[in-house]
């Protein structure tokens, strides 16, 4: 595709239900601002998916849609050609169920996924996870506190060939007991995380990039970077304060029980 | 039998009675102390209390009265105070103007509402989405007018399709209830699908990012014309009530001329869904849509205050989920060139917890412009708006940012979501004091020195 990083969202009009369209605006924007040439495309779920992108985007979405989204996505098979040849893909939340070997619908019925990562989702026992997300990722060889928002209900499994994309530190994740959260698996990052998480996180828009084009040049409006640091910061310090009160609240109603 | 039905069982006329009377008194004692401590506005823990001695109070109350409940994503208030108004032509009418619309709100607005309208005959309320179904199943009420579903406080929510198969679940238990449906959206059809006395009205969608995804068969709608279909054969409905023109609205009952003093399209079709809902407890369009054209800003919702000590005007809008803005967005868009603009938002429990929203919202037609932002979340705004290449001030005290918006230009235009929009309209309406501009330009003026250190 030439000089330019090409970024695809798949299916905006099925899956980007939490402002995932945002990822895309992020990663653009910090290409732009460091001079490198960027081609944008939103392709809908009417259109086939362009082969050889750099990065594929592949957002949150409701039960049914999420239904459709994987049976033309299983159809054509774009994605498995492009994580197989290497391309980037952020997979979040219903995009991360699509990834799997299978997920639930509305009814409680198996779905078949793409079966590119080695989970499984099912319908999570008990409430549904609504809340910060806070983990701690590995990126560029330390480790990296990421924040999003996290809004599902189902949990996932992973199977012995996926790795977890992160720790939790607050939140739920994959699952109440699995303390980790979404799939790392060749250049496929796969998480519960929204927010849009991108936007929350400039160093995990940066890895994807520094994949795809190498160092990075900094970006010299520094206000708009102090303006980024303050958000991670600001939903970092958030995280941390409402899992402190659900610790408390819990202990609270477990004495409560007694 | 339990103690419930024990205690049910024994509830003779006379005791229910008593229980009645017994929630009224309470309900009112703490609506009065509510208001002489000045704690809050007072408007659902009335309710609540009522609720508490009586669960049946919400169908005692409406009795002898003839309801119209409006519920849906955006244009709930406008809509109610139009109908309301437009009721109003025909005889007395009690309405939960205040925008408190969950069960609690409704038991206190119809409380204090009987209370200066003993002999009202209408109610009109808007009722949340997810508390349609409780509020719908005691009222019982003579119609219901359904808006719009799109995405809002997801946090609370979920999924939007769900409030549309809720919806749908409720109006098979109510077969009574004539039903005003926005024919636009393909999640109100869904959930009006099987009703029997349905309207049909040409309400209006802005936003199908949300519905593109077909309820009924998990295929895909198009829209197109104006029309919208899918593939399982599931498409809009003919339509009864419609725009023939600019103000002109073609009905049953003929064509009839608007006359609005609220701004913006989509509240010419907010009165569309008014004046049909109107028709349904027999008020005919010719009478109501004079009460509408008395209606010039709804609980604040485009109003204009004089920021004291200047010449300028504020003009307060709520603009609170990305269906909301797209709407809100071509008329801003002719603002932006001679107002300031400020953008609040907060996110607590009643604006939804979570505002990834705001990277639904095409905030690049700022691009190159000015927006003061303010707000519990103005962080995020700030770098969504820095990210679509707009110039930003963060004024996290939403009062200081209007003060600093109007040193721009005179006349500055807010557009906030709910609790943020709340905060500046009670701030507006209590200002005027030239020491309270000063308090908020020395706060400012802190700001800025710490600022540039």
């Amino acid at each position: 595709m030439g000089e330019a990083v090409s970024i695809v969202t798949v299916f905006p009009d099925l899956l980007g239900t939490y402002g995932d369209g945002g990822n895309a605006k992020v990663l653009a924007a910090r290409l732009k601002l460091r001079g490198i040439a960027v081609t944008e495309l939103e392709v809908r779920s009417s259109d086939p998916l362009p082969q050889g992108a750099d990065i594929y985007l592949v957002g949150g979405g409701e039960d049914s849609p999420q239904v459709e989204a994987s049976k033309i996505l299983g159809k054509s098979r774009a994605l498995h050609r492009a994580v197989e040849a290497g391309s980037y893909v952020l997979a979040v939340c219903a995009g991360l169920q699509i990834f799997g070997e299978y997920f639930v619908d509305a009814e409680g019925n198996e779905v078949p996924g793409l079966g590119i990562l080695d989970c499984r989702s099912v319908k999570m026992p008990g409430a549904r996870a609504v809340g910060e997300l806070l983990v701690r990722a590995e990126l560029n060889g330390g480790e990296e506190l990421l924040v999003g928002y996290e809004n599902h209900g189902s949990s996932t499994h992973l199977g012995p060939d996926a790795r977890p994309f992160s720790k939790v530190v607050a939140g739920i994740g994959n699952s109440r007991t699995a303390k980790a959260d979404g799939v790392r698996y060749k250049n496929v990052i796969a998480t519960y995380m929204h927010g849009p998480v991108l936007a929350r996180n400039s160093e995990l828009a940066d890895f994807i990039l520094r994949g795809v084009f190498g160092d990075l040049p900094t970006i010299p409006d520094r206000s708009l970077s102090r303006l980024a640091r303050q958000l991670h910061q600001e939903r970092v310090g958030a995280a941390m304060k409402s899992h402190k009160g659900n610790l408390r609240n819990r202990v609270a109603s477990g004495l409560k029980g007694w | 039998m339990s103690d419930t039905e024990i205690r049910k069982s024994v509830w003779s006329t006379s005791e229910r009675l008593v229980r009645k009377q017994l929630a009224l008194l309470a309900a009112r004692a703490s609506a009065g102390a509510l208001r002489f401590f000045k704690l809050g506005q007072g408007q659902s823990l009335p309710g609540k209390i009522a609720l508490r001695i009586d669960p049946e109070i919400l169908s005692e109350l409406v009795k002898t009265i003839d309801v119209v409940l409006v519920s849906g994503t955006n244009g709930k208030t406008t809509t109610t105070a139009l109908l309301a108004s437009g009721l109003e032509r025909s005889g007395p009418t009690v309405t939960n103007a205040g925008g408190s619309n969950m069960t609690g709100g409704v038991v206190s607005a119809l409380i204090g509402g009987l209370r200066s309208h003993s002999q009202a005959t209408f109610a009109a309320l808007e009722v949340d989405e997810i508390y349609l179904t409780p509020v719908a199943r005691s009222i019982k009420p003579k119609a219901i007018v359904l808006l719009n579903l799109s995405r809002d406080q997801l946090d609370r929510t979920q999924e939007v399709r769900k409030i549309a198969r809720r919806w749908k679940s409720l109006l098979g238990e109510l077969p009574g209830a004539k039903v005003v449906a926005n024919a636009d959206d393909p999640l109100v059809v869904f959930a009006a699908s099987e009703v029997l006395d349905v309207t049909w009205v040409a309400g209006g969608i802005s936003w199908t990012e949300d519905s593109s995804g077909c309820p009924v068969c998990t295929g895909r709608i198009t829209f197109s014309g104006g029309s919208w279909q899918c593939e399982c054969g599931f498409q809009r409905p003919e339509v009864t009530w419609q725009l023939s023109g600019d103000l002109v609205v073609a009905s049953p009952a003929g064509n009839i001329a608007l006359e609005l003093n609220i701004p913006g399209s989509f509240n010419i079709r907010n009165s569309l869904m008014a004046l049909a809902g109107c028709a349904c407890v027999g008020v005919a369009p010719e009478i109501s849509k004079n009460g509408m054209a008395g209606v010039v800003s709804v609980s604040g919702r485009f109003q204009t205050y004089q920021l004291a000590g200047t010449d300028g005007s504020v003009m307060l809008t709520l603009a609170k989920n990305p269906a909301g803005w797209v709407e809100l967005i071509a008329m801003v868009d002719s603002w932006v060139k001679d107002r300031a603009i400020v953008i609040g938002l907060n996110a607590k429990l009643a604006d939804g917890k979570d505002p990834s929203w705001i990277w639904d919202v095409p905030f690049e037609i700022f691009a190159g412009h000015l927006v003061v932002v303010c707000g519990e979340r103005a962080t995020d705004m700030a770098l969504r708006l820095r990210y679509a290449e707009v110039e930003v001030l963060v004024v996290p005290d939403p009062y200081s940012a209007i003060v600093v918006a109007s040193k721009k230009k005179a006349d500055v235009v807010v557009l906030a979501n709910y609790t943020c929009f709340q905060r500046i309209r009670k701030d507006l309406e209590r200002s005027g004091s030239p020491t309270r501009i000063a308090r908020a330009l020395d706060g400012i003026n802190g700001f800025m020195s710490k600022r540039s250190k």
